[in-house]
């Protein structure tokens, strides 16, 4: 307790209840995060597309929206803020599309305020590294970016199991020129194998279907 | 040679002179005719006498006179006989003392024997004779004293030959010395004695040792005394007895005494073995010296082995170390030892013993021995032992039994006392002994307490007394106590045993019986009625002080056989003897007339009631007989029938039907014209006969009226149909009146009767109308009234009387009514009384009780008809409602409880809602508790974030708080009384509930109250259960809602003598037809739920004086007012119902 967690992880409270609000708000505090109360749907969304928090504290019952379906529309916007819900009506359906959509936890009140903390924690561990994997695969989308149209050709067909020779017949290159661009393509995009290659390939969304490398 | 020979002559002489005059002897010679011839000269030296004095006859001046003669006559004697001989005489000396002399003198013969001269000697014997004399003295002295000392002496030559017994001996045994010399003195000895005394005597002469003998000697007298015989040999220088000397001491007495001493000894010692005792002395160190036949016998032990007693396990181990202990202590002191031990029996078994030591000393005060004795207590410590438990058994029984138990002293202090007994007076022994100065027992009682309870210890006797003993609680209770003596074999008082009953009870009862004993002594005492009490053969138990002093006899006198002969007059008892003898068997009452002789000598009649007191078998058990003095009426009724016959005459003329009777009811008289009428003569009628002439159906009535007005001498009065000599029944109304002595008491009856046939049509023909008439009220459960209210005479119906459970006999008065109102509405009704007096016309209600309690609801009218005199005079009528107030009560009731089941359905749909908005402030809490803790650990305790922390908290505690009690209010049963309400806050506070309902529902709740709404009258429950359902309702409406907002707006105005509230939706809303259907019951248009609520609300409001109604609008939804009646002071809300 007390220790000093990421510095300034921002939490967001979203409950219409002024005594819940005030309660979570001084909690996060203590615990040594940032926190921010909104107390309606709309009011945290237009936020978050500012500036997103590291975790957001849900209940299901909200004017307007519930819950569940801020949950929704955050997936649908692409807000990947994790979230925790904590409400005061638990029911089993509820909590399994919660967590099945994706939360954290699931909470009713009043909360342990060892659990809550810790999904807290959890969250913006989550966050953490969704945060950096975001940063990662940007860089690796540079990379990609910086491959020539025929690299990114070749590659395609690389990554989809085809031999050299096979793709020299499909592009209608030497084979060495295919060697070639595989060399570049390896890289550039500093992959350290083939595998890796393949996985950088997914990660990217390129299709590695082998439809139009087979005869 | 002669010369020589005559030389040695001459010197033979010479010598011979020498030895002559040398020789101590006075030696001479004397011729034969007796002269001196030749004195030697010691002669001369001796006497002084020259020998020329001397010869011849010369010499005889030598001698004492005294003895000369006898001299002479010797002498001559001699010389005539010329026999040699001696004698003593005394011759003076030479300085005049005279010394006595033996002389001896012999004659010398020649050869023809003839006596040439006289030779002789005079010898100086005076030391000898004086020694002699001396000796003859002494033993004169000597045997004197022998013979007077109080001892009998004797001697005895070394053979045993007594030959001297002294004179004491000799007057003792009366025996002369030649009786008991030699060994004829053993004839004085005892028989019984003599052969061992001479054996002795013999065996000491032979062996020489000292004789001591016992022996009884014979004394003069002939009886026979103890002497110790004592003898002593006289031995000379070789040893050999000369002779023996003896004593006999007399030893009667101490004879007797050793002899007694011996029986005692011989007791002593019996004592000694045969106590059961076990008796041991030692020396003063302890040493066992005796110990007597019992301690042998019981330790199976010899006396030497027993000096071993420490060593031969004649002490059990266990003790022994203790006794020696003690011992040594005891001989170190010289005190008395005492201690109890074990001592091992013959056959091993131990016993207990106590052990008593006491010292023995000696002249100096030293302790030469000690004496002990062993007592067997072995059964002494069983018994104590047994005693010890057996008085813990008692003392528990003590403790236990359910009475007070104490034992005093033989002295009358306070030993102990059973446990109950302290409890109950919760005090200690020692407070409780200390009762004749404590407050144990009550004040009034002590003085007579300690009195009787002094006299009661020093006489001895058992004695008991009752006072008042103080329980703990200060409460003072009557005991009895009963003291009695515990005595010894002896008679001697041990102890005393007092046992205390509480008596409270039983005294209470007492007194209560006391009292009224007093009270009915008194009150025999005071009636002025003569009373017995007699046996049930007729013989007197008791009288009453009256009786006594009318008679002027006694208690005694009346026991008598012959009293009643005695006070009653002697024709009464003659004429009443068998009828009173037949009654008395009877256990029925009667009485008789008697008169009765007072103190003062005259007769005065007297009416004697007897009244059998019977068993519960029925038996009689006594007879309690009253006499009353009827003499004066008895003078009056004489009087009067003589005064009678006159009035015959009188009687059967006047034109009216009269006739008499009896005290006791009997029919004595009918005028003629009675006797005409009913066409009988008298003896048809008399008595009770009459009754033949009643009509059938009356004749009970009259009967029993008319007996009943005999016995308490009533004015009678009674209608009946009688039958007229022509058989036809007609109507007559029958009177009797009493006539009455100066004592009050009835001698006649005199009665008339009138023919009233006509009358009585006309009376059965209202008694008609009248029974219609209460028929119908009784129908109706109506009574009437006619009320003169201000002189308070009502007239009532019969149904007013069976209202308020009257007896018809009462007569109504307003005190009368008021005494049967409900206590809560007096205050009512006196307004109501009130009114009336002002002669205003009233309509109430109010609740009366009825003598069982049960609460009946009234409700009348007067009216007035018509003043009399000035007052008002009330016809009105009243109506027993209660049915109907009990069904509207029942009514309400069932309301309620489904208004109460109604809101708490709701409330139950509502938990949910109403635990999440019971959660939203305790999650609150929670989170702010936690921040609260971890802002206060760590080197910089946030405190400022805590304390704001901590502010929340108590809010939101309040706020859950709120909640809850809201609910609580609204679960309640209702019966709240009506209150001064602020509309807005009553509503506000249901929407609190229903927040979260709402939100779930997605219902946005809008309030829109005015500011300065009235207060008003009403039972915030029941109002909220109201709000609570139409809003319930709304949001039902709405939740079908999706293409417009759900809104939901509470509204509150002020509206006239009103204020109303609007809720209005935006749901489906109803249809305009069924607008005011929708309030009835059981109408609904849900699924679920019974469709009460609005009804529900609707009477609710209703009942507060308002109204609730729904409206339809423009857009969709409805909108429901309800008005509830602004709060006015002053309670203008009607009786409280």
């Amino acid at each position: 307790m007390g220790q000093l967690r990421e510095p300034e992880a921002v939490i967001a409270i979203v409950d219409d209840d002024p005594s819940v609000q005030r309660g979570l708000q001084r909690l996060i505090r203590s615990a040594g995060w940032k926190a921010e109360t909104f107390a309606s749907a709309q009011e945290f969304l237009a936020r978050s597309r500012v500036e997103s928090p590291n975790c957001v504290l849900l209940d299901l019952q909200l004017p307007g929206l519930s819950g569940l379906d801020i949950q929704k529309r955050m997936a649908e916007v692409g807000l990947e803020i994790p979230i925790v819900f904590l409400t005061g009506h638990g029911n089993i359906p509820a909590s399994v599309q919660a967590m099945k959509a994706g939360a954290v936890q699931f909470l009713t009140k009043p909360a342990d305020e060892q659990e809550l903390l810790q999904a807290i924690e959890e969250a913006v561990e989550r966050d953490r590294r969704m945060r950096q994997q975001h940063v990662e695969l940007s860089q690796l989308r540079g990379r990609y970016e910086s491959l020539t149209p025929r690299e990114q050709e070749v590659m395609q067909q690389v990554i989809s199991g085809m031999l050299n020779k096979q793709i020299a017949a499909e592009l209608n290159i030497t084979e060495d020129t295919v060697k070639f661009h595989r060399g570049h393509i390896m890289r550039k995009m500093r992959a350290d194998s083939f595998a890796d290659l393949v996985r950088m390939a997914e990660n990217l969304g390129i299709p590695s279907d082998r439809r139009s490398a087979q005869t | 040679m002669k010369k020589a020979a005559a030389a040695n002559v001459e010197s033979s002489e010479r010598n011979l002179a020498a030895i002559i005059d040398t020789i101590p002897t006075l030696a001479w010679t004397v011729l034969p005719d007796g002269s001196n011839e030749f004195l030697s000269k010691q002669w001369e030296e001796y006497t002084g006498l020259t020998v020329d004095e001397s010869h011849g006859w010369g010499w005889q001046v030598a001698f004492h006179p005294e003895d000369l003669p006898r001299v002479m006559e010797k002498w001559r004697k001699m010389l005539v006989s010329g026999e040699s001989d001696e004698i003593e005489t005394r011759l003076r000396r030479h300085d005049g003392v005279y010394r006595w002399f033996l002389i001896r003198a012999q004659a010398f013969r020649d050869d023809s024997g003839n006596i040439v001269r006289w030779y002789g000697t005079s010898t100086d014997i005076e030391d000898r004779k004086k020694a002699e004399a001396a000796l003859q003295a002494s033993e004169r002295n000597l045997a004197a004293i022998i013979n007077t000392i109080p001892t009998t002496v004797w001697t005895t030559r070394p053979d045993g030959y007594c030959d001297f017994l002294n004179q004491v001996w000799l007057d003792y045994a009366g025996m002369t010395p030649e009786q008991a010399q030699g060994w004829r003195w053993a004839e004085a000895i005892h028989p019984d004695d003599r052969k061992k005394l001479v054996e002795d005597w013999q065996a000491c002469l032979a062996s020489g040792t000292p004789v001591d003998a016992e022996a009884r000697i014979r004394r003069f007298d002939s009886s026979y005394r103890w002497f110790l015989i004592r003898g002593n040999p006289l031995r000379d220088e070789s040893g050999n007895i000369v002779k023996w000397y003896g004593t006999c001491v007399e030893i009667e007495d101490r004879k007797r005494w050793e002899q007694i001493l011996r029986a005692r000894e011989l007791s002593w010692k019996q004592i000694v073995d045969n106590i059961p005792g076990l008796v041991a002395t030692t020396g003063a160190m302890g040493e066992v010296e005796f110990l007597n036949r019992q301690t042998l016998e019981y330790f199976g032990r010899t006396n030497e082995e027993l000096k071993e007693w420490a060593l031969i396990g004649a002490v059990h181990p266990d003790d022994l170390p203790r006794l020696i202990e003690v011992r040594k202590k005891s001989i170190e002191t010289g005190r008395i030892y005492e201690v109890e031990h074990r001592c091992r029996r013959a056959d091993g078994v131990y016993r207990w013993f106590q052990v008593r030591g006491l010292p023995v000393r000696d002249a100096e005060n030293k302790i030469s021995a000690w004496y002990f004795l062993l007592t067997d207590i072995e059964d002494r410590k069983r018994a104590e032992e047994d005693l010890r438990t057996r008085e813990l058994e008692a003392r528990s029984l003590l403790d236990n039994m359910p009475g007070f138990l104490a034992r005093l002293s033989p002295d009358g202090t306070t030993e102990i006392h059973n446990r109950p007994f302290l409890q109950y007076s919760g005090k200690t022994l020692d407070e409780i002994k200390k009762w004749t100065t404590s407050d144990l027992i009550h004040p009034d009682d002590l003085v007579h307490t300690i009195e009787v309870f002094g006299n009661g210890i020093s006489s001895g006797q058992p004695f008991d007394h009752e006072g008042r003993l103080r329980r703990s609680d200060g409460i003072y209770r009557w005991f009895q106590g009963r003291a009695v003596p515990a005595r010894n074999v002896e008679g001697k008082i041990l102890h005393w045993n007092v046992l205390l009953t509480d008596i409270e009870d039983r005294k209470k009862a007492e007194e209560a019986l006391q009292s009224s004993e007093r009270n009915l002594r008194l009150m025999i005492s005071a009636i002025p009625t003569f009373i017995h009490v007699l046996s049930t053969d007729g013989s007197v138990l008791n009288v009453n002080q009256a009786v006594l002093e009318y008679t002027g006899l006694s208690l005694e006198d009346v026991r008598k056989e012959d009293y009643r002969t005695r006070i009653f007059h002697p024709e009464d008892v003659e004429r009443l003897r068998e009828e009173r003898r037949e009654a008395l068997t009877r256990a029925v009452p009667f009485d008789n007339e008697q008169r009765v002789l007072g103190k003062d000598g005259k007769y005065r009649w007297f009416l004697i009631r007897y009244n059998p007191l019977l068993d519960e078998q029925g038996r009689i058990d006594r007879w309690y007989v009253a006499a009353f003095d009827v003499e004066d009426r008895k003078k009056a009724e004489e009087a009067l029938q003589s005064s009678e016959r006159n009035l015959d005459v009188m009687i059967n003329t006047i034109p009216a039907m009269i006739h008499t009777a009896r005290p006791d009811g009997y029919l004595d008289y009918f005028n003629r014209r009675w006797l005409e009428y009913l066409g009988c003569s008298l003896v048809d009628v008399e008595g009770w006969n009459w009754t033949a002439w009643i009509h059938p159906d009356d004749v009970k009535g009259i009967v029993d009226k008319w007996r009943a007005c005999v016995a308490s001498g009533d004015i009678f009065e009674y209608e009946t149909r009688v039958r007229r000599a022509d058989g036809q029944y007609r109507w007559m109304i029958h009177r009797k009146v009493p006539l009455r002595d100066e004592h009050g008491n009835i001698v006649r009856w005199y009665g008339t009767s009138l023919d009233i046939e006509d009358r009585k049509r006309a009376e059965a023909q209202v008694e008609q109308a009248y029974l219609r008439l209460a028929e119908a009220q009784r129908l109706s459960k109506t009574g009437s009234f006619i009320t003169d209210l201000l002189v308070d005479d009502h007239n009532w119906s019969e149904e007013a009387f069976r209202i308020f459970e009257f007896d018809p006999a009462t007569k109504v008065t307003v005190q009368k009514i008021r005494d049967r109102v409900h206590p809560e509405d007096l205050p009512y009704f006196d307004s109501v009384i009130a009114s009336g007096m002002q002669g205003i016309d009233v309509d109430f209600v109010f609740r009366i009780l009825t003598s069982l309690g049960a609460v009946k609801h009234v409700h009348g009218v007067a009216h007035v008809i018509e003043q009399i005199a000035g007052r008002p005079l009330f016809i009105g009528a009243l109506q027993d409602v209660t049915e109907s107030k009990l069904a509207e009560e029942a009514l309400n009731r069932a309301r309620s409880e489904l208004a109460h089941v109604t809101r708490v359905t709701t409330l139950n749909a509502l938990t949910a809602s109403i635990a999440h908005e019971v959660n939203q402030p305790l999650s609150g809490i929670v989170s702010n508790a936690s921040a609260s803790l971890r802002f206060l650990v760590g080197d910089a305790p946030n405190v400022e974030e805590a304390r704001e922390a901590i502010l929340d908290i108590v809010r939101d505690g309040k706020r859950a708080g709120e909640i809850i009690t809201r609910i609580r209010a609204l679960t309640k049963r209702t019966a709240a009384p009506r209150e001064k309400l602020d509309l807005n806050e009553t509503i506000s506070e249901v929407l609190a509930l229903i927040g979260d309902e709402a939100k779930r529902h997605s219902v946005i709740v809008r309030t829109q109250f005015a500011n300065a709404l009235s207060p008003v009258a009403g039972d915030r429950v029941q109002l909220q259960q109201v709000v609570l359902n139409l809003v319930m309702n709304a949001i039902e409406a709405m939740s079908d809602v999706g293409d417009r907002p759900r809104e939901l707006v509470i509204t509150t105005q002020n509206v006239g003598d009103c204020v109303q509230a609007t809720v209005d939706d935006s749901g489906v809303g109803i249809a305009s037809d069924t607008v005011d259907k929708i309030f009835d019951s059981f109408y609904t248009t849900k699924t679920s739920g019974m469709g009460m609520g609005l009804s529900i609300s609707r009477s609710i409001l209703q009942s507060h004086g308002g109204r609730l109604w729904a409206v339809g609008k423009d857009a969709p939804g409805t909108m429901f007012h309800f008005t509830v009646p602004k709060y006015r002071e002053e309670g203008a809300h009607g009786p409280a119902t």
